[in-house]
């Protein structure tokens, strides 16, 4: 048995410290992606894993974030650290307007058209070149400054306490409406729509309210991941992404929050080091795929089971299994 | 007499809940058996293990002589094995004329498709009528016809009939009975459970109380005077009502 | 304005036939195993580029033909083996169509990055059917156009045929409406998997194939005809097949109209803007059954 909060304590205080150790911009690189994709896979949980919500254009409230502040900045000079937000709103409305049709769908055509949502937002980016540079992309987007600070000139120092403040920021706001009346709730209808139902638990309602939540992060996320690189591009919303981050979810355990944001650290490290090599990078995709299967296969439960074994005290809270088709 | 099914000691369940505990039981070649009993105490289980449908921990099934124990559904078809199972509804956006042509899918039912599709259409001229009207649209009692009519598309050697005419009223209770009788008296074994003990009665020429999973009880019907009367001492004797 | 009419309704033909291809295969998978295959484009790609393998190794001389008639029966052995992997392993799971919607997205990934790794990204071209173009009136269509707008129908109609009149065909058909019933008459029913799988990517191969006459291959050729597919779907309703190939064509005719009307850019907003609608007041698609049977 480890005592959980103070294991949490711990790994905070580590994350804190760390780029004071680890001198290299390239580690504190690293970590960035880490902090920012936990910070989508988290979000992405929330309504695939915890409400149920058979939501597989996750990836396009991202790619919203990614062009809101790639166009916002570039082309209305808004400040790079207003975009932030704003990007959140943005991908939230677009939450709103894909839940609207899907809501009193069943479960296949929600994944249809959540899918074919995530698929427009790449056609109209790739189209509309005038606004979005289409496949070229975004450029010379403005790093954030403080006055005469530059973030991009500490050595990633600056955009690495600022990943983890939002990644901290925004996981811990989800696990707070993981654990809330809301979240329980939504755990409730996900595991027996019918009495849920009978119950008179209005499911739309909590559907929607969990897809909007569930995007604002995954929006703020996409902002500061373009500010970071500096760069707007279509990749963001294709496939290789979205299996990137549901290799993320899946591996930390679906339906735990925690679990697929911790997960999320692992897999960029992995995938980054075989980013080096530029050959590879078709078999990085490939491998995550494979890893996707093996890991349904094999540990349908995630990370949060395995940790569920060990921090006996929460195992009621965390290991919860993919949940089932309504 | 040549023993056309044999089960020995069959333990079967869901998961871990064991329905099946033991049961042993043999069928001639030239009689029909009748299986009674409370509900829930294994007849459905035991004719889903025979058909392959739920693989038995322990015990054994011989068929003819040949051990089919744990053989898949599909096998079990081939060899003429055939379970027409309680309530099926078989394929509801398919007509009646197609739901009959598939019966005859093993490959020996094949070059006896034409003269099955006569034979069962001179059994259920309704079906006939019905022949492209879509499954889901017939009534209960058409339905159980067709079901029929599909086992018997498969060239049965053994028709093994769950509950065949439960839900329907009397009227067509008694219909598809006669036709039933018409079916053992051209010379094909049945294996029948239902809760009409007197159908029971006029058809077969033993009946096995299953009770908690194990035959409890042999009956042999005719050789005595064992009439309705006994077999309902029997069965409420054993429940304890 | 005549010319204008029949170029779209040329283009129109074109594009419904492509798609009726790709959605007949989702639609049957669908109905057969209840599983949405997001892989079905990726077979559309994996089909050209194995044609392209076999037109490459047998040589310039050889009808390219021969190439696609060896590719089919690649693909057939391609979706079996995906089924076999990918799907079998989680049948009886209580969260089976979730589940397999993430492996078929695995799958995705896996094939069309195996395509980029095996055949790179630069384009490629296979050899039409039979080159050049025919002009008849206003008519002016290349002869692969011509080969796709007639050999999709002769193919569907094929599909028909077998679902409807072989022992195969109603075996797939029953083992998608009631596997215990399927199993008690003798039907294999994993092998009717195999079987609808299998034929499945053929038919998306194949689309893969005939319109890699037209158009430049890519590893990434798959995407938009999914998404089309996915659209056709969605208007036919997921369950029949029939409806697929009915709104297969309206899409292809609704598309070849908005380019011309809206432009190509707009024409993608356009059709998802439609399906919402459709999705809005007829969940169970334009020409699918009240009561569809699952999910």
């Amino acid at each position: 048995m480890i005592n959980r909060p103070l294991a949490i304590a711990a790994a905070l205080l580590l994350l804190l410290l760390l780029p004071l150790v680890l001198q290299g911009p390239y580690i504190r690189h690293l970590f960035i992606l880490a902090f920012l994709f936990a910070i989508v896979a988290a979000s992405w949980d929330l309504t695939l894993g915890l409400t149920g919500l058979f939501n597989f254009g996750h990836i396009a409230f991202f790619g919203l974030g990614v062009y809101t502040a790639g166009i916002l900045t570039t082309q209305a000079g808004v400040d790079p650290w207003l975009v932030i937000p704003i990007a959140g709103i943005v991908a939230a409305l677009a939450a709103f307007v894909v839940a609207a049709p899907t809501l009193r769908l069943r479960g296949i055509y929600v994944v249809l058209v959540t899918f074919a949502f995530s698929q427009l937002c790449l056609q109209v980016v790739m189209s509309q070149g005038d606004l979005t540079g289409g496949a070229g992309g975004i450029v010379r987007v403005p790093s954030l400054r403080i006055s005469d600070y530059n973030f991009a000139r500490d050595q990633r120092l600056g955009y690495y306490y600022v990943s983890l403040v939002l990644s901290l920021a925004c996981i811990a706001a989800l696990v707070a409406i993981a654990r809330s009346p809301l979240g329980k709730t939504a755990r409730a209808v996900r595991d027996n729509p019918e009495y849920a139902a009978a119950r008179g638990i209005d499911q739309m309602r909590i559907r929607l309210t969990m897809l909007v939540i569930s995007a604002i992060p995954t929006g703020i996320a996409g902002a500061l991941y373009c500010i970071y690189f500096r760069v707007a591009a279509p990749e963001v919303f294709s496939f290789s992404t979205s299996t990137l981050i549901l290799t993320m979810l899946l591996v930390g355990g679906a339906g735990s929050i925690v679990g697929p944001a911790v997960a999320a650290v692992g897999i960029v490290m992995i995938s980054e080091y075989l980013e080096q090599f530029p050959d590879l990078k078709a078999t990085k995709h490939m491998l995550l795929a494979v890893g996707i299967i093996l890991v349904l296969r094999f540990f349908p439960g995630g990370l949060a089971q395995i940790s569920a074994n060990l921090f006996a005290r929460s195992a009621k809270t965390v290991g919860a299994t993919p949940e089932r088709a309504p | 007499m040549h023993t056309l099914l044999e089960v020995e000691g069959l333990t079967a369940g869901y998961g871990d809940h064991q329905v099946l505990n033991g049961l042993s039981f043999t069928m001639g070649e030239d009689e029909n058996i009748g299986l009674f009993g409370p509900n829930g105490h294994g007849k459905t289980t035991l004719f889903e293990t025979i058909s392959g449908l739920i693989k038995p921990a322990s015990g054994k099934v011989s068929f003819d002589g040949r051990d089919i124990t744990g053989r898949s559904p599909r096998d079990i078809v081939e060899i003429g094995l055939i379970h027409v199972s309680q309530g099926n509804r078989l394929f509801s956006d398919m007509m009646v004329g197609e739901v009959l042509a598939l019966g005859a899918y093993p490959r020996r039912a094949r070059a006896r498709m034409r003269q099955n599709l006569d034979m069962v259409e001179a059994l259920f001229p309704r079906l006939a009528e019905r022949r492209r009207q879509k499954c889901g649209t017939l009534s209960g009692g058409e339905r159980q016809m067709l079901n029929l009519a599909v086992g018997l598309m498969a060239c049965p050697r053994l028709l093994i009939l769950d509950e065949p005419t439960l839900g329907l009223s009397p009227r067509l209770k008694d219909e598809l009975a006669a036709a039933i009788a018409r079916i053992a008296e051209g010379g094909m074994p049945l294996l029948v459970v239902e809760q009409d003990i007197d159908f029971l009665l006029r058809l077969t020429s033993r009946l096995y109380l299953v009770n908690h999973g194990v035959v409890a009880r042999t009956i042999e019907v005719g050789s005595d005077s064992f009439g309705h009367a006994d077999v309902m001492k029997e069965y409420f004797g054993m429940t304890g009502h | 304005m005549a010319d204008i009419i029949v170029s779209i309704l040329v283009s129109g033909l074109v594009l419904g036939s492509l798609y009726a291809l790709m959605a007949s295969g989702l639609s049957m998978v669908w109905t057969t195993l209840g599983i949405f295959n997001f892989a079905h484009g990726v077979s559309m790609t994996v089909g050209a580029y194995v044609a392209y393998e076999i037109a490459q190794r047998l040589g310039p001389d050889l009808w390219v033909g021969y190439s696609i008639l060896l590719a089919l029966v690649v693909m057939a052995a391609v979706g079996a083996a995906f089924e076999y992997l990918l799907i079998r392993p989680f049948y009886g799971r209580d969260d089976m169509v979730l589940v397999t919607i993430m492996t078929t997205l695995a799958g995705l990934t896996f094939l069309e990055n195996g395509v980029l790794t095996i055949w790179g990204p630069r384009l490629k071209q296979l050899e039409p059917l039979i080159p050049g173009n025919i002009s008849y009136g206003l008519v002016n269509i290349s002869r692969q156009e011509l080969i796709i707008v007639l050999v999709a129908p002769v193919i569907l109609l094929a599909l028909f045929l077998v679902l409807n009149h072989t022992q195969i065909g109603r075996a797939i058909r029953a083992v998608g409406q009631n596997q215990k019933s399927a199993q008690l008459i003798g039907i294999p029913v994993t092998r009717m998997f195999l079987v609808s799988f299998g034929l499945a990517a053929a038919l998306a191969g194949l689309a893969g194939m005939l319109l890699a006459g037209v158009r430049l291959m890519t590893p990434t050729m798959g995407a938009d005809p999914l998404m089309k597919a996915l659209i056709v779907v969605i208007f036919g309703g997921l369950g029949s097949i029939g409806g697929s190939i009915g709104a297969a064509y309206v899409i292809g005719f609704l598309e070849a109209i908005l380019i011309f009307t809206v432009g190509i850019y707009w024409t993608p907003s356009m059709l998802f803007l439609l399906m919402v609608l459709v999705l809005l007041f007829r969940p169970q698609g334009l020409f699918g059954a009240k009561n569809p049977s699952s999910l």
